[in-house]
């Protein structure tokens, strides 16, 4: 249908939507191609668009349509009227290879002046579509809230009705708007964990420049030598993967890339293109000579480090830069892996593989290394060189090969390599699985292993490896016990019914059974198995270690398995498996994969908890569930396992000390396994054994109030004992959520300074919900959090750098500050880093309720210096400020009672600014007078509550914060006299608002709060 | 034609039968007590027992301004705080007596001075004369301040008014040495009682009379054009201290205020007087004025007082009663905006 509205179309979007179509004007490092629309080639990291004004006031619906190769983050920067200091930059979102389109909501309030940056490097990309349209605050608010629903876990749309109507009362339409503001522009779009995550591990163009100055300072650069063979793939793939490495931050690499017979002729033009402006970039042209293409690439590097990659993968700018600064930190690292993820034809990425570190017995289930995995030429040539004919187990045989000849692997928690999904890597292949079940025998055939290995049923490319236990050891079994006749019978009656392996007998150390049920039950194993079954009795309150240690003490078998006596046997093999695995001189605990009645995981492995001790891994998932990529389904080593079922050698047994008694109840397994693996035994859980544990039906006396206490006391001995390995479980990804242990990706990452300074050994946070990062020094003495006058630490880091010593725990959302996760962190990371924690507590009180004057004039009478004030205000008790003030506070009270061990200070907040400043501001700067407007008010008929009386309000706030301070035992750092000029905040300290200081402010904060540590 | 005796002639309301069996007017009971009634460009000042507090939201919704000097910031709706904010012209809380009505112009006119003016304890310094105030002084300075704050604007209040309203409550009072008298005794709602330094009186009519007298020169003489006007509370005692059956000492308390009022009357023709007692107590008071307990008005009583009082005013409905923009809103949005805005300038 013709209707009036398509035949004045243009003019309706103009007028109606109003949507503005502006020009894109190159402003640096771009170039138009000459022979397509739309295109653009940015020649160095900075390319720049200005928007052609004029701009659209207000709410803006920004919609950008286009690709780029490589893939492109692109930036708005909007620059708003004089008085606002910094230009902002507001992350739309990334143009992909496939092309897409970017769609946002965008603040333009008083933009003067915008500019687009299209990318983060050299490449080329086509917009074919871009506007801006104004769209009404209803809209903007409705957007907000299906963000909101989308993006929380369990949306409650009542809930945000009732947040929306109660900000609205309070502040009016202005206030909501500027509520839904920071989540639109700060939480984007509804989001999987990943992409949350994702989000802080954009490299920006600082990250990217303080990485390139860590690279320049280098002593060692060896080259890394990357291999790929072309086959099938698209054109356009392969040139991402080149372009992605044509933007490494490291610059010593070679490409030697071979083209199969298979590849298509554009490609090989696309290959031969790049090789000619790429002196780094070899093409091995095939021949048809038969060679394996792949082993001629090979021939062709001279690299010190050498690397597979697929032609289809992409690699992170940083990839290599981060391989070579932990080559420097540990020279003789032999073989350094990464963590992967798979990207798809739109350039989204998504399946993380958050690896282990170094992980001898996962790897015999599955090639975890996966990409990128960069092997020392030497050590690859001394085993033989890359295997010729292993087709795509070629990968998984380096590994296995290297790593029986090294064991200085290193693992760099970052996703450096993004592999295509697609048919090349998941087109279900059974050579896939046959080279790599080949390369696994021959691994074990080459280590004399006597191990029978099998693809697992469901997961075929994951492999139980069953070491073959030596018949003649004999295994010991203690079973504490404590009536419960029942389970106990069911538990005995597996064990001594199911078990194939000939040489065992069973220990059962009495705690105290009263019951009747129980006796006969022993005393009719007794009489079944004479010799191979007996009691001893140990009537004292319960110890768990102290039974271990003294039926252990009782037996002699050269293996020892503790198993509770609320365990089933379900597989006869079970003891043989975990005796295969016990026996080797390289392992310490064996454990199991534990199931509760109802078919879920009980225990799969004990996953290291910082911040707190630990917890079991996969608890709850299904009983056919493979786990995190796998480690359910077979052998797979973890820092420790439950005692329940866990095998190991009585030598190391005794080596260790055996259990500790000082833990009577709980954590006694983890602090066992802890030694072990301090001593250097790998601890490993079997996927492949399977025992059922009723557990929860003896969790009862767990609740009661004395035990929970003990547990506590446990806890803290553990954390005193154990801290910094507990905070950094070797087997779990620091980019993991650690509470719960449940292999979700972590929405906070150790930041990159902290990689950079700390290597491969980043240390992850122990966080949940909100998603704090570290802004600022990578060697801070302050570390700073708190509320909005924390921005003024972050101006001085970006004044003085690196010098300023200082980092900012920050947000998305002020609104996060105010939950319990971001102080955990804080005080965390504190205690942990021994940093001073300074917490900036509000502080804007004053200026939320008393910056304007209502009718109700008031004056308060100073606590210290002159008062002239006669009549013409009249006085308010101080005292009822005090009590209108204090519940602000009192959160923080409750954040400094949680600090033990962590070092706080508690900082002064910035004072008042002169009358003559707030009203200028008032009058002058639109956001004010928008906000007036909104509430019907005109910025000429307000009035600012005089400064003598703002100063006094400011100071009770001041009061307060001391008090608690004090009462509390930290340090207060009040403002000094220097940052005053007449009663006020001096002009230099002052941030562009009626509220906030600036880094200037903050620098000599710093200083106090300096002072004020060493002073104690 | 010439009427035969006095009573001839007078005003049909002067009857019993008329006035009261034939139905009460209650507009008619101010007939002959001066009371003049209120213009809408009035601005009213009062002080005085409780009830006296009851006529200030009828007063503003009768779009008639009620003086206050001492008012509470809207910000700090949510806070408790005693006596005082939002009942009287200033924070002077209930004045139940003439003679503490005296002493307060007096002291606002810096006449007079008690002695016994704070009382000290752990939590600060708290005013005798106003116990019921929560928030207290921290030091002496601050206490000197705000009793100054505080009379300054009581004075303010009556130099801003055109009428003076003041509501007698009692004739009991306790006092201190120097003659000040307490609105409450010392120990019940603050401070603590001391027999030697506390005594109890009880005012006389004569002495009243002198009071009422003595306020009126000298609120005329901080506000010259400015008119007085006396009710009696017609609420019972709560407690007597005179041994007497608190029945007997409330009517006699009240006989007494009231007789003192007329007297003054007498001596002086610039009081008036509103029969808010009159409108409440007796066989012309309408069913429903009284609570069960016998002592609290009801909101008809107050009703029908009110009506009285502002008979010709048209009161306002609430709903369009004139709200300013409240600059607290602003203040807040303010801010907020502004920590955004930092966060947005900053980080982006």
């Amino acid at each position: 249908m013709t209707s009036a509205r398509s035949l004045v179309g243009g003019w309706y979007e103009e007028l109606v939507q109003r949507t503005y179509r502006p020009r894109l004007i190159p402003v640096r490092e771009l170039r138009a191609s000459e022979t397509t629309e739309h295109q653009w080639h940015s020649t160095g990291e900075h390319p720049e668009f200005r928007i052609e004004p004029p701009l659209p006031q207000g709410w803006v619906r920004l919609r950008l349509n286009g690709r780029a190769r490589p893939a492109a983050l692109v930036t708005l920067y909007v620059e708003r009227d004089q008085d606002s200091p910094k230009t902002a930059g507001l992350r739309l979102g990334a143009l992909s290879p496939a092309g897409g389109v970017l769609d946002r909501f965008v603040s333009f309030r008083h933009a003067r002046s915008a500019r687009l940056d299209p990318s983060l490097g050299p490449g080329h990309f086509t917009i074919e579509d871009f506007s801006l349209q104004r769209v009404g605050l209803w809209r903007v608010a409705w957007h907000a809230a299906a963000t909101y629903l989308a993006h929380e876990p369990r949306p409650n749309p009542w809930r945000v009705a009732v947040r929306a109507a109660k900000l609205l009362r309070e502040s009016g339409v202005h206030g909501l708007r500027n509520a839904v503001a920071s989540r639109i522009q700060y939480a984007g779009h509804s989001r999987s964990s990943y992409e949350t995550w994702l989000e802080h591990e954009w490299l920006d163009g600082e990250a990217k420049a303080r990485l390139r100055s860590a690279v320049d300072a280098l002593r060692f650069k060896p080259t890394i030598s990357l291999v790929a063979t072309v086959e099938a793939q698209p054109v356009w793939q392969v040139t991402s993967f080149l372009d992605s490495l044509r933007v490494q931050i490291y610059p010593k690499w070679e490409l030697s890339i071979a083209c199969a017979v298979s590849a298509l002729a554009e490609t090989r033009g696309a290959l031969e293109r790049y090789a000619s402006e790429e002196s780094r970039i070899k093409v091995v042209v095939d021949s048809a000579d038969r060679v394996d293409p792949l082993a001629r690439a090979i021939g062709n590097v001279t690299g010190e480090f050498i690397a597979i990659v697929g032609p289809d993968d992409e690699l992170s700018s940083d990839a290599l830069a981060r391989i070579a600064l932990v080559l420097n930190q540990s020279r003789d690292a032999d073989v350094v892996y990464s963590d992967e993820d798979r990207i798809d034809d739109a350039g989204n990425r998504s399946a993380p593989y958050f690896k282990p570190d170094w992980s001898p017995e996962t790897l015999l289930g599955s090639m975890y290394l996966g990409r990128l995995s960069v092997y020392r030429r030497s050590v690859v040539e001394a085993v033989g060189g890359f295997a010729k004919g292993m087709g795509e187990g070629l990968e998984y045989d380096i590994a296995l090969r290297v790593t029986e000849k090294t064991h200085r692997v290193l693992h760099v928690p970052n996703v450096l390599c993004h592999r295509r999904i697609g048919p090349a890597v998941d087109r279900p292949n059974a050579d896939v699985d046959r080279g790599a079940l080949q390369a696994l025998r021959l691994a074990l055939a080459r280590r004399n292993y006597h191990a029978t290995v099998e693809p697992h049923q469901l997961f075929p490319d994951h492999h139980i490896v069953r070491m073959t236990a030596d018949r003649h050891k004999k295994v010991s079994i203690v079973i504490p016990t404590r009536d419960r006749a029942e389970l106990l019978e069911r538990c005995l009656g597996t064990v001594f019914g199911l078990t194939t392996h000939p040489n065992f007998d069973v220990c059962v150390v009495d705690n105290g059974s009263k019951e009747q049920a129980t006796f006969e039950i022993l005393r009719r194993f007794e009489r079944t198995w004479p010799g191979r079954f007996r009691v001893i009795r140990r009537d004292v309150p319960f110890n768990f270690p102290a039974l271990v240690n003294a039926g252990v003490g009782e037996t002699d078998g050269e293996l020892v398995l503790l198993l509770n006596n609320d365990t089933e046997v379900l597989d006869g093999s079970w003891l043989e498996d975990l005796a295969g695995y016990a026996q080797r001189a390289e392992i310490g605990a064996v454990g199991a994969l534990l199931l509760y009645p109802d078919g879920t995981v009980q225990h799969g492995g004990v996953i290291l908890v910082a911040g707190a001790v630990a917890g079991h891994s996969h608890a709850g998932q299904p009983a056919n569930a493979p786990g995190y990529f796998g480690r359910l389904l077979a052998q797979s080593n973890y820092a420790a396992v439950t005692a329940a079922c866990l095998m190991v050698r009585r030598e190391v047994f005794i080596e260790a000390g055996g259990f500790d008694e000082q833990l009577a109840v709980g954590y006694n397994d983890v602090d066992f396994c802890l030694r072990l693996h301090r001593r250097g035994y790998r601890n490993v859980c079997l996927g492949q054994v399977r025992l059922l544990h009723h557990e929860s039906l003896s969790r009862g006396s767990d609740e009661r109030a004395e035990r929970r206490a003990r547990s506590v006391a446990e806890s803290h001995v553990m954390r005193e004992r154990w801290g910094s390995i507990l905070d950094r479980d070797p087997y779990y990804n620091p980019n993991l959520t650690s509470a719960p242990p449940d292999f979700t990706p972590a929405p906070s990452r150790p930041n990159l300074d902290d990689v950079v300074a700390g290597g491969a050994s980043a240390t992850g946070d122990p966080s949940a919900g909100a998603a704090p990062r570290w802004v600022g020094s990578a060697d801070p003495a302050l570390l700073v959090a708190g509320h909005s006058h924390r921005y003024a630490f972050l101006d001085h880091f970006n004044r003085s750098g690196e010098n300023a010593r200082v980092a900012i725990l920050e947000v998305a959302s002020n609104a996060d500050i105010e939950t319990d996760t971001y102080w955990n962190i804080a005080l965390d990371t504190a205690r942990r880093r021994g940093v001073a924690l300074v917490i900036v507590w509000d502080g804007n009180q004053h200026n939320v309720h008393f910056l304007l004057e209502s009718a109700e004039r008031f004056s308060v009478y100073p606590a210290s210096g002159p008062w002239a004030d006669g009549r013409s205000r009249p006085l308010i008790p101080r005292s009822l400020f005090r009590e209108f003030f204090a519940p602000s506070v009192e959160r923080l009270r409750a954040i400094l009672a949680r600090s033990n061990g962590a070092r706080v200070i508690v900082l002064g907040t910035p004072p008042p600014k002169p009358d003559d400043h707030v009203r200028d501001r008032l009058h002058k700067e639109p956001l004010l007078a928008d906000a007036a407007a909104s509430l019907g008010m005109t910025p000429s008929t307000l009035e600012v509550t005089p400064l003598p009386v703002r100063v006094e309000l400011w100071r009770i706030t001041q009061e307060l914060l001391r008090e608690v301070a004090d009462a509390c035992g930290a340090p207060f750092v009040a403002v000094p006299e220097k940052a005053f000029a007449g009663g006020a905040l001096t002009g230099e300290m002052s941030y562009p608002d009626v509220t906030h200081a600036n880094g200037v402010w903050a620098e000599i904060m710093v200083d106090e709060a300096t002072a004020a540590l060493a002073g104690r | 034609m010439r009427a035969k005796h006095p009573y001839q002639g007078i005003p049909r309301y002067s009857r019993w039968k008329q006035g009261v069996n034939e139905g009460v007017d209650a507009r008619e009971l101010v007939a002959g007590l001066r009371f003049s009634g209120l213009r809408d460009d009035d601005r009213v000042f009062s002080a005085g027992s409780c009830f006296a507090s009851n006529m200030v939201p009828y007063l503003e919704r009768a779009g008639i301004t009620y003086v206050r000097t001492e008012p509470r910031p809207r910000a700090l709706a949510g806070l408790k705080d005693g006596l005082g904010y939002d009942n009287f012209s200033a924070r002077f809380g209930n004045v139940y007596t003439s003679r503490q009505f005296l002493q307060l112009v007096l002291r606002c006119t810096g006449q007079w001075t008690p002695r016994e003016d704070r009382w000290r304890t752990r939590d600060g310094l708290i005013d005798p004369f106003r116990p019921g105030l929560t928030y207290r002084a921290r030091d002496d300075a601050e206490f000197d301040a705000l009793t100054r704050s505080h009379l300054a604007a009581a004075r303010e209040a009556i130099e801003a008014a055109t009428l003076v309203v003041f509501t007698l409550g009692l004739t009991e009072a306790w006092r201190a040495d120097d003659g000040a008298v307490f609105p409450v005794c010392p120990g019940t709602i603050a401070g603590e009682f001391d027999p030697a330094k506390h005594h109890f009186v009880n005012l006389s009519m004569s002495q009243i009379t002198d009071d009422l007298i003595e306020c009126r020169t000298q609120i005329r003489r901080l506000n010259p054009n400015s008119r007085f006007v006396l009710t009696v509370s017609p609420v019972p005692l709560t407690a007597t201290a005179t041994g007497k059956h608190v029945v007997v000492a409330s009517l006699e308390s009240k006989a007494t205020l009231r007789a003192a009022v007329a007297e003054a009357q007498a001596v002086r023709d610039d009081i008036e007087y509103f029969p808010s007692y009159e409108l409440l107590m007796g066989w012309q008071t309408p069913p429903g004025s009284w609570d069960p307990d016998m002592r609290t008005v009801t909101q008809a009583g107050l009703d029908h007082v009110m009506s009285v009082l502002l008979a010709g005013h048209i009161a306002q409905d609430p709903q369009e009663a004139k709200t300013n923009p409240e600059p607290e809103a602003l203040s807040r949005l303010i801010s907020r905006a502004e920590c955004d805005e930092a966060a947005y300038g900053y980080f982006g």
